[in-house]
């Protein structure tokens, strides 16, 4: 098999033993790798009914077909897992490094199942894998413990996945970080690593991945290196990374405020941005693996109560942390953010909760007995950083915050529901759907939850013909509902085909399909055409689907939030809500998905996935 | 009469930067800014953004008047009225 390793590596806790197995081909052709791969693994492994915090449940870090190759980004991997955020099938990805490292150790990806009775770490050198005891290093942050354990196994080149305390702890939304601060963050994959008591996994290799053509591969990597570098419609993503976003899309309303209340404005906004950033804050740009945009911030505060040398905020942190919790202090916020990194928490679903928990602290459902004397005001700097702290340390307050916004919402009542704004249970991003209206379609079905990344449908909003070679044409404005439906669709796939070859979105704005499948056909020997991808993403798409199905997920879930059904007052989408039910109607249409929410029998069997209609139809 | 046209993002370092102020004729509509466009920076816009035989901005910038999109270009601008030339930016 070209392109991959062949080698998955199966590690069991429990019984303290690894072994290794070989990749299923099939598999591989069917699923590509990275998350269609691991959706496929966890199908097959991990029953419905599991508890995401038992021994009985799994994770898969997947590697794809070009990972760790001259084509930049690279270096990434997917976690897949069941969310004991949602109770559903997760995954999610991380840039940086550690994901190349994998590979080049001898494997595609690694299956951890069971759990250690005592804090351990996995060490994996060139295939061979050892279980370290990780006792001394429990409590640690997830920053930095990844030189301790760099110095301790002797590999200064070694790269280290770890959990913090907030993984330790049982934090529903405990990320796993990697490469300084690159978080494989969303639904909680640092808390299942914590109930295996499995601190980190550090990796080191050296080998080589053995492409089918090289030379075509490298001349298609390089062209596409080459456009990401000097294209000019991503021109602010290289000068600013993506805090950027805050300088610009506060004029569309697409950054909520006050837990999505008001409308974005650029008095809020602006003072988290980019060139803010760039103007307040010495800093280096950080690049991934072979990355010709280096979108990543690094922060150094000298001195003062927020000192740092870091990385910063993404554009998610900033609008979860400050516009959220109506914070407009940069220094303030990247210190915020920090404090999640080295707790290991997702940002989003962290500043997302405690913005919830200020709406309800205002309106009387918290009250200061239940936030440890804590003023949970609104632009309460103080109060955000206690908070960060009390939940990475499951403390006090802490443990309601812990459980996300639709769990604290269910123990608090008082209609606090309405302005719980998640999806599945997962917090959504960052971009509002009254601004974007395919974001609705997009969050109400995303696979995971609310969900930006299974269907980056913004990077499409206002676009002429976005994907031609998919027959996705024509011009599509942010406040129609027209084309939503199919937008989100064809969206969708294409995050599912970016994270099963495992790639960066920001490297995807640039290419085509034809592009996609030059880099899949050279590297694997394949034959794929524009087409077998969008096809190959009905297959993950419905798959994942059907896991969620049997997980208990309907009709009935595929909603959204009151509150950001809930026109804003003013601003530059005052007056708009998307219509969601339309968008849904054809969207179930498009997808061939039942009444109830399932993928029909007959979809389900035309992609080859028998079994999972044998599972959803038995009856 | 005076348009307060302002840019976001990198459309700045293109149109001469966050903020000018046009002076058009009164009654003109969005398209003879845009003609004024054409004249001071259509040469240095780079023709992923603008479509100089059109004379207008191609997708996906978008224009706003007064917190507006507006897509008719035949559309009548008022005395210190603001536009906004933006690309909205994806992801984050």
């Amino acid at each position: 098999m070209k392109a991959y390793m062949g080698k998955l590596l199966r590690v069991n806790l429990t019984e303290r033993q690894t072994s290794v197995e070989p990749l299923n081909a099939a598999y591989a052709r069917d699923f590509i790798g990275g998350t269609g791969l691991g959706i496929r693994l966890a199908y097959d492994e991990v029953p419905p009914e599991t508890d995401p915090l038992s021994p009985e449940a799994k994770m898969f870090f997947m590697t794809g077909p070009i990972t760790a190759t001259s084509l930049g980004t690279t270096g990434r991997y997917q976690v897949i897992f069941k969310s004991p955020l949602t109770g559903i099938l997760c995954d999610c990805s991380s840039s940086g490094f550690w994901g190349a490292e994998l590979k080049k150790s001898g494997y595609d990806g690694l299956i951890i199942e069971g759990a250690s009775d005592s804090p351990v770490y996995l060490y994996v050198n060139d295939g061979k894998a050892e279980i370290m005891d990780a006792a001394g290093y429990w409590g640690k942050d997830a920053l930095s413990i990844q030189n301790d354990l760099k110095e301790e196994v002797g590999e200064p080149e070694a790269r280290v996945v770890a959990i913090g305390p907030a993984g330790e702890n049982g934090v529903l939304y405990a990320c796993v970080i990697n490469d300084e601060s690159r978080a494989a963050a969303r639904g909680g994959p640092g808390a299942v690593m914590g109930s295996k008591k499995l601190k980190a996994i550090v990796v080191r290799g050296t080998g080589n991945v053995e492409l089918a053509d090289p030379e075509a591969y490298d001349k298609t990597a390089k062209d596409i290196n080459r456009r990401n570098g000097t294209d000019e419609g991503i021109a602010d993503f290289r000068k600013y990374g993506t805090p950027i976003v805050m300088d610009v899309n506060w004029s569309i309303s697409d950054i909520p405020v006050k837990n999505w209340a008001l409308p974005s404005t650029e008095e809020m906004c602006t003072p988290l941005g980019g060139k803010a950033m760039l103007e307040i804050m010495p800093k280096r740009p950080k690049a991934c693996y072979r990355c010709s945009l280096g979108c990543a911030r690094h922060v150094k505060i000298p001195d003062g109560p927020y000192e740092m040398d870091a990385g910063g905020p993404e554009y998610e942190t900033l609008a979860a942390l400050g516009s959220m919790c109506m914070i407009k202090d940069l220094e303030a916020i990247s210190y915020a953010n920090h404090l999640c990194n080295e707790y290991g928490m997702d940002t989003i679903s962290c500043g997302a909760t405690i913005a919830f928990a200020m709406e309800c602290f205002e309106k009387g459902l918290l009250t200061r007995a239940d936030t440890d004397g804590i003023e949970l005001t609104w632009g309460n700097k103080e109060a955000l950083f206690q908070a960060i702290k009390k939940i990475g340390t499951n403390e006090g307050m802490g443990r309601l915050l812990a459980i996300g916004t639709r769990n604290l919402a269910n123990k608090l009542g008082g209609g606090s529901i309405d302005f719980a704004v998640q999806v599945k249970g997962l917090e959504l991003p960052m971009h509002d759907p009254r601004a974007g209206f395919a974001w609705a379609s997009t969050y109400a079905t995303s696979p995971r939850g609310g969900c930006h990344l299974h269907g980056q449908t913004d990077a499409y909003e206002e676009s002429e013909d976005p994907i031609p070679e998919w027959g996705f044409v024509g011009k599509y404005t942010r406040l129609s509902n027209t084309g939503k439906a199919e937008m989100t669709r064809f969206a969708q796939n294409w995050g599912h085909i970016r994270d099963s070859l495992v790639m960066c979105q920001f490297y995807t704005y640039v290419i085509q399909p034809s592009d996609f499948c030059n880099l899949l056909n050279n590297a694997t020997g394949w034959d794929l055409k524009p087409m077998d991808l969008m096809e190959i993403g009905d297959r993950i798409n419905a798959l994942y689907r059907a896991y969620n199905n049997r997980c208990g997920i309907g009709r009935k879930d595929d909603t959204l939030p009151p509150r950001v059904m809930t026109p804003l007052a003013a601003g530059g989408a005052a007056g708009h809500v998307p219509d969601l039910e339309g968008q849904l109607e054809k969207y179930y249409e498009l997808r061939s998905w039942e009444a109830d929410g399932k993928p029909s029998r007959a979809k389900l069997i035309e992609l080859g996935l028998e079994d999972a209609a044998r599972n959803l139809y038995s009856k | 009469m005076t348009i307060f046209m302002r840019a976001l993002g990198q459309l700045t370092s293109y149109l001469g930067g966050e903020q000018q102020k046009i002076k058009l004729p009164a009654g003109s509509t969005l398209q003879d800014l845009m003609f004024e466009i054409d004249s001071l920076w259509g040469d240095v816009l780079p023709p992923l953004f603008w479509d100089s035989s059109k004379k207008c901005f191609n997708p996906p910038i978008i224009l706003m008047v007064d917190n507006t999109v507006i897509n008719n270009l035949s559309t009548p601008l008022q005395n210190n009225q603001e536009t906004l030339i933006i690309k909205a930016m994806s992801g984050g």
